[in-house]
């Protein structure tokens, strides 16, 4: 699904160029439950935010579907964006300004499903992460877990085939970690989407079926697709 | 979607009240006043209008050129009319002669009842009136009316002012004691879009009953005292008719006997529906409008609108951190860019409809009291035309695309990575941007300013200079061809009686008004063949002691020379250069040649030289003028048209009543009436005033809606610097030095729009100034108005800023960090 070949990300700055990535490749399959791992600075979020097309690399090139990224248009990174890849992120980021229920609509809104199904949609997701009560509220009168999975449940309701999560428990009690965590594998188990999510936790990382260490802008994992 | 759009923008809205606010009340503000004057230009603009063929209407004038004078008169000599409709039956449908008798003021009294008024607006007109204007007949039929002589049409407000209830047609009216009109017809009252006033037409056949059939009163070429409009036939070209004129002058105006030679005359036509905006001729029915200042008013509409808008642009942008997140998270969840334009342009067009709806409320609020400073009855009817509404709508549009384009396109260009980062600090370039537009806001404010500051002064220069004569105790009697005539030295001796009377004469223009006459007049020292117009003025005795004017040399009119009617003439200053002298003694004894109308020669030499006086309105310069003598009462009634009386200072009613007193034995069939010489003065300066009080109005608007715009920066700024300022003064800063830091960056951003300000608005000032002869001292008086504006800016910008500083500066450094 994902292939990345010698990707490099870095900053120019006067007289030097500060490498965040460096040489990345990388392969995930349809299907894998990816954690990426390292210390605070290695440019895990970087990675992610390539692998989600909301970053560019410098070098490198990078397939997605087999789809050359770099020569997608902004319009057609957004068609992903609707169809094919959630985010969800450590500081949840919701609309201020738009309450439970629509913040969880939003996708469906830019995907321009009629009415009644998107009604439903969105009924069924309140319905899954048990949020119905609080629907009309807005985020900043929910606490940190239930802000949580309304994010989830905002990157869910799409559909998406690839879900891209940044620290998504960083904030959370251990409670409200495992409860999200159990979502992700029983999405990835039962619907086969794809999930890479960031963490610094071991346990959040044994939900996955596999580990990228980042050091330094480098992968030192060894790529158990590369050899083949 | 387009619900969540709505959603979001009106909550946004809600949530920050305040900018909200700032934002719909500036641009309320400035749609409300833009609307306003848009009204006022558009009654200006449809002047002349409403006749059905407007645009087949035109009227003639006569461009008179001699060796050194060029005059353009709106008025034409009695036969022009006629000749043109004998000459031209296929161009011209028909024509219509006006004639007032050169008067402003005619009796009319309804004998029946013992009424009588004086009326300002009554012509003369031929019958084919009702044929070529459109106005409305309430009573009688429009080619009959004004058929036969002696037959008189008045408006329905003055039926109810002579008649009362009664119908007064086939009642009569006596017209200054000298004939009797019958009421043939009514009319509805004469539009005030109009560039001719008129309550009372009589038939111009009527003329022959005033005049006596057998003077040939309309036979001359040269006396221009008639308004003369053409229906051109459908579809000519003007230019067409224009272009045969030539034959009319050559044919009737040089053939005429009396004709001096070397003066050209050149006939030509203006569309009527131009005459209001376009044309100050000499001899205009009344004093028009121009056009240069509905440019004026339009170029102010459009600064205080975007001043507006560029309120609108900062406060977006200014807060634009706050819709970071929601633009990167739309971006995130698949949202175009494009889309996101779409939805803050839509958010501008929602501020604006509201803005506009609030600020067509304030216009209906406003509209009386604007109404009664700009002298018209305005109104907004928001139905009464089928494109003001759309009107509206588009101007919203328009406004919200320019206040809304930059916002919408610096708002959609976040990235998310830059959100997610937390790296979205204010741009540089929107910041510098922002400070761009902070500055050309108080550069269009302090260009108002100046604006109106130079306006005020130029017009206080001129009510307060010296005309070189006393207007302040001088009272008019308007005297032309009345009874008073007869009896003038029974009169003035009355008159005189009274203690507080000074000095009474009889004078054939008001001083200091814009009308003047030019006669022939020439000099003996030119040589006879020399042709010249000299602005003369005539004058009964006491002229001199009346106005207080100054004799520089000889002696003014007496009665111990019984001669000076005859055979003396008072000149000024300024005819002294004309006759290149150097002294004023010098002129004594020279002779002038005066031609007068009857034919024949007068021979008067000079008694005596006054000082320059404006005898003519401070628009025109100071020419060189004679003054005659007027004795005995057929002269009299010739010349003199006011009777000047100077009363002693201090409470004017008890002279007055003396004088009326008197003016009803001697003249019992005009109503008495008189007007304070400085307030007829006053008159002429109106347009000058409405547009002195128009732009006080709307600088004071312009500065309230820019320092909106800068309180919206300036709370907004000390809100991003709190925690700076919270840490400032935990270390010790005191409150001035926090104000100074919140205050310095716009402050100097106001000292740059001043020094870009400053060299602008001299230019414009200079060339404005430039159209009056007597201006006040620009380059004394600049540079304390230039400063003088700046200062009053800073201190208004100060004022509004501390309020933000000073708020910030007192809270708690504890909490400020706290809340961070
Ligand atoms: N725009 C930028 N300019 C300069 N340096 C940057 C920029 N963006 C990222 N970096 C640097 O790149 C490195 C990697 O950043 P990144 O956010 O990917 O780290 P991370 O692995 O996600 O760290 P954490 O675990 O703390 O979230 C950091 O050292 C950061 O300082
Ligand atoms: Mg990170």
């Amino acid at each position: 699904m994902i292939k990345l070949r010698n990707i490099d990300r870095y900053i120019d700055k006067r007289l030097q160029r500060n490498f965040i990535l460096k040489g990345i490749d990388l392969d995930i399959a349809e299907g894998d439950f990816v954690s990426i791992m390292g210390p605070s600075g290695a440019g895990k979020s970087t990675l992610l935010n390539i692998i989600g097309f909301l970053d560019d690399a410098n070098e490198g090139e990078y397939y997605f579907l087999d789809e050359p990224v770099h020569s997608l248009n902004e319009k057609q990174k957004s068609e992903y964006h609707r169809s094919y890849i959630g985010f969800v992120f450590q500081a949840y980021h919701l609309i201020d300004e738009l309450t439970v229920y629509e913040n969880i609509e939003m996708p469906l809104l830019y995907r321009k499903v009629k009415g009644s199904q998107r009604k439903s949609m969105v009924a069924d997701m309140l319905d899954r992460f048990n949020i119905v009560a609080k629907k009309d509220l807005f985020p900043n009168q929910l606490s940190g877990g239930q802000q949580q999975l309304v994010g989830v449940a905002r990157a869910l309701i799409g559909s998406p085939k690839l879900i891209l999560a940044d620290e998504p428990t960083g904030n959370l009690h251990s409670d409200q970690s495992k409860e999200i965590m159990e979502t992700f594998k029983k999405l990835n188990k039962e619907d086969g989407v794809t999930i890479i999510q960031v963490t610094h936790s071991d346990e959040m990382a044994s939900y996955g079926d596999r580990v990228i260490n980042l050091q330094d802008g480098a992968v030192t994992e060894n790529n158990p697709y590369e050899e083949e | 979607m387009f619900k969540n759009y709505i959603k979001i923008a009106i909550r946004n809205l809600l949530k920050n009240k305040v900018y909200s606010l700032i934002n719909i009340l500036g641009l309320s503000i400035g749609l409300a006043t833009s609307l306003l004057i848009l009204l006022y230009v558009v009654n200006e603009w449809n002047y002349d209008q409403f006749h059905s063929k407007s645009e087949r209407l035109f009227r003639i004038v006569q461009t008179m050129e001699s060796e050194n004078n060029v005059e353009t008169d709106a008025s034409t000599p009695f036969l022009l009319g006629p000749v043109l409709d004998a000459e031209f039956p296929d161009l011209i449908n028909k024509s219509v002669r006006f004639y007032n008798l050169q008067e402003t003021s005619h009796t009319f009294r309804n004998k029946q009842k013992g009424v009588s008024f004086k009326e300002t607006n009554f012509y003369f007109v031929d019958s084919t009136f009702f044929n070529v204007f459109s106005a409305g007949l309430l009573r009688g039929n429009p080619s009959e009316v004004l058929k036969n002589p002696g037959s008189l049409v008045i408006s329905e407000e003055l039926s109810e002012k002579y008649f009362g209830n009664e119908n007064p047609v086939g009642k009569t009216l006596n017209y200054k004691g000298v004939i009797d009109l019958t009421v043939t017809g009514i009319m509805k009252t004469w539009p005030d879009q109009s560039h001719m006033e008129i309550d009372l037409i009589a038939s111009f056949t009527s003329l022959n009953q005033m005049y006596g059939a057998d003077q040939e009163y309309d036979q001359s070429w040269l006396w221009n005292p008639i308004w003369t409009y053409l229906l051109l036939e459908e579809g000519v070209d003007p230019a067409d008719l224009e272009s045969q004129l030539s034959a009319i002058e050559e044919n009737y105006f040089y053939a005429y006997t009396g004709w001096p030679a070397g003066e050209e005359v050149t006939l030509s036509l203006q569309p009527v529906t131009d005459i209001y905006l376009h044309s100050a001729l000499e001899q205009e029915m009344e004093v028009n409008s121009s056009v240069l200042y509905l440019y004026i008013l339009l170029v102010v509409a459009g600064f205080i609108l975007i001043i507006a808008c560029i309120n609108f642009m900062n406060l977006s942008t200014a807060r634009s951190l706050e819709r970071s997140r929601e633009v990167g998270m739309r971006k995130v969840l698949g949202g175009y860019r494009k889309q996101l334009f779409y939805q803050f342009i839509g958010e501008s067009f929602l501020i604006c409809l509201i803005a506009i709806v609030i600020g067509v409320i304030l216009v209906f609020v406003s509209l009386p009291s604007f109404g009664d400073m700009v002298g018209k009855e305005l109104s907004l009817d928001l139905f009464s035309h089928f494109a003001i509404i759309p009107g509206l709508l588009l101007l919203t549009v328009f406004v919200g695309l320019f206040a809304g384009s930059y916002p919408a396109i610096y708002l959609s260009s976040f990235e998310p990575v830059q959100v997610l980062k937390g790296s979205v600090v204010q741009g540089k370039k929107s910041a510098l941007f922002r400070k761009m537009l902070v500055t050309f806001q108080f550069t269009l404010s302090i260009i108002l300013i100046i604006g109106t500051a130079v306006i005020y002064k130029q017009i206080q220069f001129i009510q307060e200079k010296d005309l070189g004569f006393d207007e302040k105790s001088v009272v008019l009697l308007p005297t032309k061809q009345n009874l008073i005539a007869w009896e003038f030295e029974t009169f003035k001796e009355s008159v005189l009686s009274f203690s507080q009377v000074e000095s009474i004469t009889g004078i054939s223009k008001i001083i200091g008004s814009e009308k003047q006459e030019n006669y022939h007049v020439v000099p003996e020292k030119f040589g006879e063949s020399n042709d010249e117009l000299n602005l003369a003025f005539h004058t009964t005795h006491d002229l001199v002691e009346t106005f207080d004017l100054e004799l520089i040399a000889g002696r003014s009119f007496s009665k111990d020379f019984p001669t000076d009617a005859e055979q003396a003439v008072l000149i000024n200053r300024k005819m002294l250069e004309k006759l290149e002298l150097n002294t004023p003694d010098e002129a004594l004894g020279e002779v002038f040649y005066f031609y007068p109308k009857e034919g024949g020669r007068k021979a008067k030499s000079v008694i005596g030289v006054l000082e320059d006086f404006n005898y003519a309105s401070l628009k025109k310069e100071i020419e060189p003028l004679t003054i005659s003598l007027v004795e005995g009462t057929i002269p009299f009634l010739g010349f003199i048209e006011h009777t000047a009386v100077e009363i002693a200072p201090g409470n004017p009613k008890e002279a007055l009543a003396h004088i009326e007193k008197v003016w009803k034995e001697v003249n019992p069939i005009d109503p008495f009436e008189f007007q304070f010489l400085d307030d007829r003065l006053a008159e002429i300066y109106e347009t000058e005033d409405t547009m002195s009080a128009l732009s006080i109005a709307f600088s004071i608007l312009c500065i309230l809606i820019a320092s909106l715009g800068l309180l919206g920066l300036a709370s907004y700024s000390a809100q991003l610097k709190e925690k700076e300022i919270g840490i400032r003064k935990s270390l010790g800063a005191s409150v001035s030095d926090i104000v100074k830091l919140l205050s310095k960056d716009f402050l100097t951003l106001i000292a740059i729009a001043n020094l870009i300000a400053w060299p602008l608005t001299f230019i414009i000032a200079q060339n404005w100034l430039e159209n009056f002869p007597y201006r006040f001292d620009i380059a004394t008086n600049l540079p304390l108005i230039f400063i003088g504006s700046g200062i009053f800016i800073m201190i208004i910008a100060l004022a509004t800023i501390s309020y933000h500083a000073l708020r910030a500066a007192l809270v708690n450094p504890v909490d400020a960090i706290h809340n961070n």
